[in-house]
């Protein structure tokens, strides 16, 4: 049982079954991107289905049910994330002991003759004078950013050379698990602990309540031109408040919440006893604006050949009480009513908190540095052995990349190399 | 000036393919009449000129030609097969941008405000200099798996040294593609108010930057050493080709939606 548990916990954290997932999520990612994607704002999907029904006809059923218009979303691909992650994470303890070991452990610098045989790197030669050959090499060493240690073992006669470099590039793979780690979580936590609500239409002046537990508000003004077309945005909370002009990315953050703006385009404020209403008229279709008090509903149109308004005018019942273009500004009087339409522009905001970005962003920065310390700074070892005869052994453990031998060569080894190839 | 650079690589390559030193004269001033071009383009705009797919694919080629360019400055790095490679997949974006995006594609316009952001130059252009690393890299792996009568060089000694340029490209291409994507999800966030999205063209480059975490977790595995890193280099570079020419192409293929498609 506890070898069975043994093996689990191995297989878990192995890098192999790092290449199984990593490979599973490839071929994951490659499917979920030959398909269209359910759009996440409610009241959208009924008509985002419709459409999909249409372009997939029988085979529709059996793609939702495998989760492929939700791919993102779907049990599977939770599950091979929460594989990875699992992987990665188990991996990053069993590891994290050894690497505490070969960080904080002094080298040993004396190793025996059989320690020599054992390494992939290996090299042999001859010094005639043994204390100034280990100097020559400790200097060469040195000039290679490497740190060397040499010891003398009186009893045998040998003087050991012990030489590392990039000792602390050997925790870059176990950072950039945790970073990776750190990333996913973040990624994972967005739609708990934020929210994002876009397609906020509003008239210069109008005022809106962001909400989600939040005091704010925001009212857009008239959009300004220039070099950077923008919208004058007003937040306030309480008795403070913060104005400035948003444009496309540009955004406006107050409290921890960020403002976008997402578009603008024409609208109509339409004045009447009661109050002001107004509508967009970005659409080819018509918009409807009730005024209750009055017992009317207006449909409104955008008629860019005479730069008018359509208006069509219904009672309360449904009945069409009469139809015709109306000129921007002017006043007309619907059933005793006095209605003015004003051609303004409406914009459209987006609003969001997001507090999982800061982690985000700090885990792929991380996740970046260590990338680039792991490809760049090798962790190289090496040890050299001399006897009293003056003949010299020298091993190299680590990722040495073929620079062994032209290590070997530049200290001053003249034969027997072996293990170059090897990596 | 971006006929003749194209022209330049073009040469440049065969060269290299016959062995000429030149080649590399050639694939230097080809990469410093683009450089110019495309700087004269940036000051004719009045931005930077990363804005379209054409000058993306520009870029990708300089990015190219700067990657052999900086590989060839060892003489033990010089591996003619490869540069012959390098160049040409040079060649063929610098044809490609010039030939088969129409002329409209190709015209300069005003900066989308969209695209308005100190972020774009960072995102757009460390990109295109991951593209070109990891093109070379691509190049590397095709250039191992050639036989020797085509490749015309003897086999160990120029897979060893194949093998550890395709590594150092990759080591300097997949940082690049991640400091990019970081890029990316900063300026995401800033415009969208969301720095992860699951659009169609953030998912193809997750899926090549996968392929290379893939390479970076086997590289120093003995079974993984020689045939199969050069498959892998291989693929990381289809990928990396699908990311940039062929996202377009599955959208309106397959009827998809992305934010990324100007």
């Amino acid at each position: 049982m506890v070898r069975w548990g043994h093996t689990l916990w191995k297989t878990l954290g192995s890098s192999q079954l790092a290449v199984v997932l990593l490979t599973t999520l490839l071929v994951g990612l490659l499917l979920a991107g030959l398909f269209p994607q359910m759009p996440t704002e409610p009241g959208t999907r009924e008509t985002w289905l419709e459409a999909v029904d249409l372009r997939y006809g029988p085979a529709t059923g059996l793609l939702k049910q495998l989760g492929l218009f939700e791919a993102y979303r779907s049990w599977w691909f939770l599950a091979l994330l929460a594989g990875l992650l699992l992987n990665t994470l188990i991996c990053t303890v069993q590891r994290m002991p050894r690497l505490w070991h070969a960080l904080s452990e002094p080298p040993i610098v004396q190793r025996p003759e059989a320690f020599y045989q054992g390494l992939a790197h290996q090299a042999q030669w001859a010094l005639g004078s043994p204390d100034q050959g280990l100097a020559a090499a400790r200097d060469t060493l040195v000039q290679h950013r490497f740190q060397p240690q040499i010891e003398k073992d009186d009893e045998s006669g040998c003087a050991f050379l012990y030489a590392e470099r990039g000792r602390w590039s050997q925790a870059a793979t176990l950072v950039s698990h945790i970073a990776a780690i750190l990333l996913v979580l973040a990624v994972a936590a967005r739609p708990a602990l934020g929210w994002q609500e876009g397609n906020l239409t509003l008239l210069p002046g109008e005022v809106h309540s962001v909400g989600h537990g939040s005091d704010l508000e925001m009212q857009a003004g008239q959009r300004v031109t220039g070099r950077r077309p923008g919208v004058p945005l007003g937040v306030s909370s309480g008795t403070s408040a913060i104005t400035r002009t948003v444009a496309i990315n540009h955004p406006l953050t107050s409290r921890g919440v960020t403002f976008h703006l997402q578009g603008y385009g024409p609208a109509v404020q339409i004045t009447a006893p009661e109050g002001t209403f107004g509508a967009a008229l970005g659409g080819s279709q018509a918009q409807e604006v009730s005024l209750p008090e009055a017992g009317l509903t207006l449909r409104v149109a955008h008629r860019p050949e005479d730069e008018a308004l359509f208006v069509e005018a219904l009672a309360a019942s449904g009945a069409l009480l009469g139809s015709g273009s109306v000129a921007y500004g002017q006043e007309v009087e619907i059933e005793g009513t006095p209605i003015t339409f004003r051609l303004t522009e409406y914009s459209v905001w987006q609003a969001s908190r997001d507090p999982t970005f800061g982690l985000a962003v700090a885990s792929a920065a991380l996740l970046f540095v260590a990338i680039v310390i792991s490809l760049w700074v090798p962790h190289r070892r090496l040890w050299i052995r001399v006897d009293d005869r003056g003949d010299a052994w020298m091993v190299g453990a680590g990722d040495w990349a073929g620079a062994f031998e032209a290590m070997a060569t530049e200290i001053g080894c003249t034969s027997h190399l072996r293990g170059e190839s090897d990596g | 000036m971006v006929i003749v650079a194209g022209a330049c690589f073009l040469l440049a390559a065969l060269a290299h393919a016959l062995g000429w030193r030149v080649g590399t004269w050639l694939a230097a001033a080809g990469a410093a009449i683009l450089t110019g071009a495309l700087a004269a383009r940036g000051l004719l705009a009045g931005h930077w000129p990363l804005t379209s797919e054409y000058e993306f694919a520009l870029a990708f080629a300089l990015g190219t030609a700067l990657a052999a360019s900086v590989f060839a400055t060892k003489a033990s790095w010089r591996i003619p097969v490869l540069q012959a490679i390098t160049m040409l997949i040079a060649a063929l974006l610098v044809a490609y941008a010039r030939f088969a995006l129409p002329i409209a594609k190709q015209a300069i316009r005003p900066l989308p405000p969209a695209l308005d952001s100190v972020w774009l130059p960072l995102h757009v252009g460390t990109a295109a200099l991951a593209y070109g690393a990891l093109a070379l890299a691509g190049g590397a792996g095709l250039a191992w798996l050639l036989p020797e009568r085509v490749s015309g060089e003897a086999g160990e000694s120029r897979q060893v040294e194949t093998g550890w340029l395709l590594d150092r490209a990759i080591a300097a291409g997949f940082p690049l593609l991640t400091l990019s994507m970081i890029f990316g999800m900063i300026w995401a966030q800033v415009a969208w108010g969301r720095y992860w999205g699951w659009d169609l063209k953030e998912v193809w480059t997750l899926i090549t930057w996968l392929v290379y975490a893939l390479y970076w977790h086997v590289r120093r595995r003995p079974r993984w050493q020689g045939r199969r890193l050069a498959w892998l280099a291989l693929i990381g570079l289809a990928s990396v080709l699908f990311t940039f020419l062929g996202v377009g192409w599955l959208a309106r293929t397959v009827g998809l939606e992305s934010l990324h498609l100007f």
